[in-house]
């Protein structure tokens, strides 16, 4: 059964790389539950993948950390930026509002830190308190949901994301979000828009 | 509007009052780029954006030349000499967007010139290491014999991988790109980054089996 043994290795790639989605979760899982073979064949891959990242991780890596595609916030326009503390809330109003819309991760409790550009140096604010904001979809304050047409937004393993949202004062704000798993799932409502003046 | 989100909203045609829902969109689509802005400042001139495009960006560009080379010890000479290329030819980058292949290009181009130059001398080189096993350079303070020959081993399957399944490995595991951004950046489709990464292992595991 090579082609199957073939696309059991395939899958479970994906699995370490993030990639799999939901049906090919459920076909691995059945493979795995079926097969001691398979299951040691996925121990072996996750050891020697694991093994082997870790060394040219810490060979190329200048710092040894973890420098991530989506996590490099850069300082954008220092120079543009001011202090606008009284205008967080509609940031974070929109930023919500980008949240509700657009495809999901679910299932999962996000830790939210939004990032505001300003001087001095990046300022992380947490907890967030949200405000409410009009929409049809019911918001839980300690539970972000996305609702979006069509697949959604297939996230991999990463463990960050990064979203921009642009305030009602012209500056573009970083949101870092930290997921603990991602999914992706069809999502059959419809859009919310949500536009900046009514925020 | 942010000067980048105008520029970005408007590079997709799309005017001024563009909402939430499209920037949503552009950010799932993966078509919001953070460092892009850097980029352009950078082509303007800017050297300390340059200072910051070059330490954000330092990780990924070593994984290129160690999947590359396959060879660490020449990392830090190669890296410096990209970044020296990349502040001289930033004129030659046209569109900010392409950015991440344009350095990626540099990063391989000064890789595969660095393993020309160097390739009888790095086959000398071996030879040495293999006769003198056990004189390991990778032995350190605190390092029993048996780890220094584990990690030695996982390097000399690392090494023996040919470049085409390296570089896609170890930008996997030194920036945890998925399979869309390693293809975006080494110009291929997603399925060939997916089939090199299954090859890498696959050849990792026949070289390691019963070893580690």
């Amino acid at each position: 059964m090579l082609k199957r043994d073939e696309r059991i290795e395939r899958l479970i790639n994906r699995k370490l790389d993030g990639e799999l989605t939901e049906d090919e979760q459920l076909e691995l899982d059945r493979a795995l539950i079926r097969s001691p073979e398979y299951r040691a064949l996925l121990e072996e891959i996750l050891h020697i993948d694991s093994l082997c990242g870790a060394a040219v991780k810490a060979e190329c890596s200048a710092d040894g950390g973890d420098a991530g595609y989506a996590t490099t916030v850069p300082h954008i326009g220092t120079s543009r930026r001011r202090s606008t503390w009284w205008l967080v809330p509609g940031a974070l109003a929109a930023c919500l509002g980008l949240l509700v819309m657009g495809g999901l991760v679910g299932d999962s409790h996000d830790d939210v830190r939004l990032i505001v550009d300003s001087h001095p140096p990046v300022k992380v604010v947490e907890p967030i308190a949200l405000p409410e904001v009009r929409t049809s979809v019911p918001i839980d304050a300690g539970h972000f949901r996305r609702i979006g047409t069509g697949e959604g937004l297939t996230r991999g393993r990463r463990d960050t994301g990064v979203f921009g949202a642009v305030g009602d004062d012209g500056n573009l704000y970083l949101i870092e979000v930290d997921r603990f798993r991602a999914v992706r799932r069809p999502v059959k409502e419809n859009r919310v828009r949500v536009p900046l003046g009514d925020l | 509007m942010g000067v980048a989100a105008k520029k970005q909203i408007g590079d997709r045609g799309l005017g001024e009052g563009a909402s939430i829902e499209v920037m949503t969109t552009m950010l799932a689509s993966g078509e919001f780029d953070p460092v892009q802005p850097i980029v352009e400042a950078v082509m303007s001139g800017d050297r300390p954006a340059f200072d910051e495009l070059a330490r954000t960006q330092a990780d990924w560009v070593r994984a290129v030349i160690f999947g590359v080379l396959g060879d660490r010890d020449r990392v830090d000479d190669v890296s410096q000499q990209v970044w020296v290329a990349a502040w001289e030819r930033i004129g030659q980058l046209r569109d900010s967007r392409r950015w991440r292949p344009w350095l990626y290009r540099l990063a391989r181009n000064a890789a595969v010139d660095a393993g020309r130059e160097q390739t009888r001398r790095k086959r000398l080189f071996e030879r040495s290491r293999a006769e003198h096993q056990g004189e390991s350079a990778t032995v350190s303070c605190g390092d029993t014999v048996a780890e220094a020959e584990r990690r030695e081993t996982v390097w000399r399957a690392i090494r023996g991988l040919p470049a085409l399944y390296r570089e896609p490995f170890v930008l996997r595991h030194v920036q945890g790109w998925g399979y869309r951004q390693i293809g975006e950046v080494m110009d291929m489709p997603v399925d060939t980054v997916e089939t090199r990464l299954v090859r890498a292992r696959r050849l990792l595991r026949d070289a390691l089996k019963d070893k580690v």
